[in-house]
């Protein structure tokens, strides 16, 4: 077996760094001139949906409560309480 | 014996962790319970991928392998995990986890220990890793998975077994796909080196 720590990974990830960005930046230039689609086109199942849009409103719910999204009741959006000038959340979350 | 106490709160404990750590720290504390029953767990899938890139890239769910899932069941149970269907959730630190199957598509020799603190992780090879993005590339016609396939190959260039790799693809579409990956990856290194 081999063994990695994170600290090797990042060394190796930072002294290769400009050579594999621009590597992969010509890469992906062929790619879509080739036609490839930069999308994700692998399907997730039905169980793998539920779980994520579970934590994403979990997420969000929680974001609420704390105050760092808030719902701007004029435009009746959600955003960043860091981005919305002081208005408050009058959001109800259930 | 496991101790599920200590467990669950050291769970608790991620919950104002970044998503990265969050996930490593679940997968090692999950790896922690479930190997003393005999349990190894491998992290396959885009977890892998972020691990072997360091971050590069962003999944939202824990891929395990392992044998033993009615075990590994009880054990996240334990853990104060919610089953969805096949998927389980953890509901206060926001962490999804599937067990998509219980053999690795892959060679065990070749998987990487990694540690995190105290505990640590096992992720499958990067040679499998790099294969498994092929195919997605080749059979779902995904450009994302082709190009963290390419990186990961340029990254760990001189570490990978390409034998081991060539011997693996499955037909002309891969052997193709990854002759392609060889030849680009030579022509940039040669670039540099010249």
């Amino acid at each position: 077996m081999r063994r990695l720590t994170l600290e090797q990974i990042e060394a190796r990830r930072n002294d290769r760094a400009n050579f594999v960005n621009q590597a992969v930046v010509h890469f992906r230039a062929k790619s879509m001139q080739q036609g490839w689609k930069m999308k994700r086109t692998r399907p997730r199942t039905e169980d793998e949906i539920r779980a994520l849009n579970d934590v994403a409103r979990r997420t969000l719910q929680k974001a609420l409560k704390e105050g760092t999204v808030v719902y701007d009741r004029e435009r009746r959006v959600l955003i960043l309480a860091k981005l919305s000038g002081g208005k408050t959340s009058s959001f109800k979350s259930r | 014996m496991p101790n599920y106490q200590e467990a669950r709160q050291a769970l608790l404990s991620l919950v104002d962790k970044d998503k990265f750590d969050k996930m490593m720290l679940t997968a090692a504390i999950i790896t922690e319970q479930l190997e003393p029953l005999g349990i190894k767990p491998i992290i396959v899938g885009g977890l892998s991928v972020e691990i072997y890139t360091m971050n590069g890239y962003t999944t939202y769910d824990i891929d395990f392998v392992l044998n033993g899932y009615e075990t590994a069941s009880q054990v996240l149970e334990q853990l104060e995990f919610r089953k969805i269907g096949k998927d389980y959730v953890h509901p206060v630190i926001g962490v999804t986890l599937e067990i998509p199957s219980n053999t690795l598509t892959g060679d065990y020799d070749k998987v990487t220990e990694v540690p995190v603190g105290d505990r640590k992780v096992y992720v499958i090879g990067i040679e499998d890793i790099i294969l498994d993005r092929l195919r997605s590339a080749v059979h779902w016609q995904s450009g994302v998975d082709r190009e963290w396939g390419f990186r990961m190959l340029l990254m760990y260039y001189e570490d990978i077994d390409f034998d081991y790799i060539r011997s693996q693809l499955q037909g002309s579409k891969e052997e193709l796909e990854f002759e392609l990956w060889m030849s680009e990856a030579s022509n940039e290194k040669d670039g540099i080196e010249s």
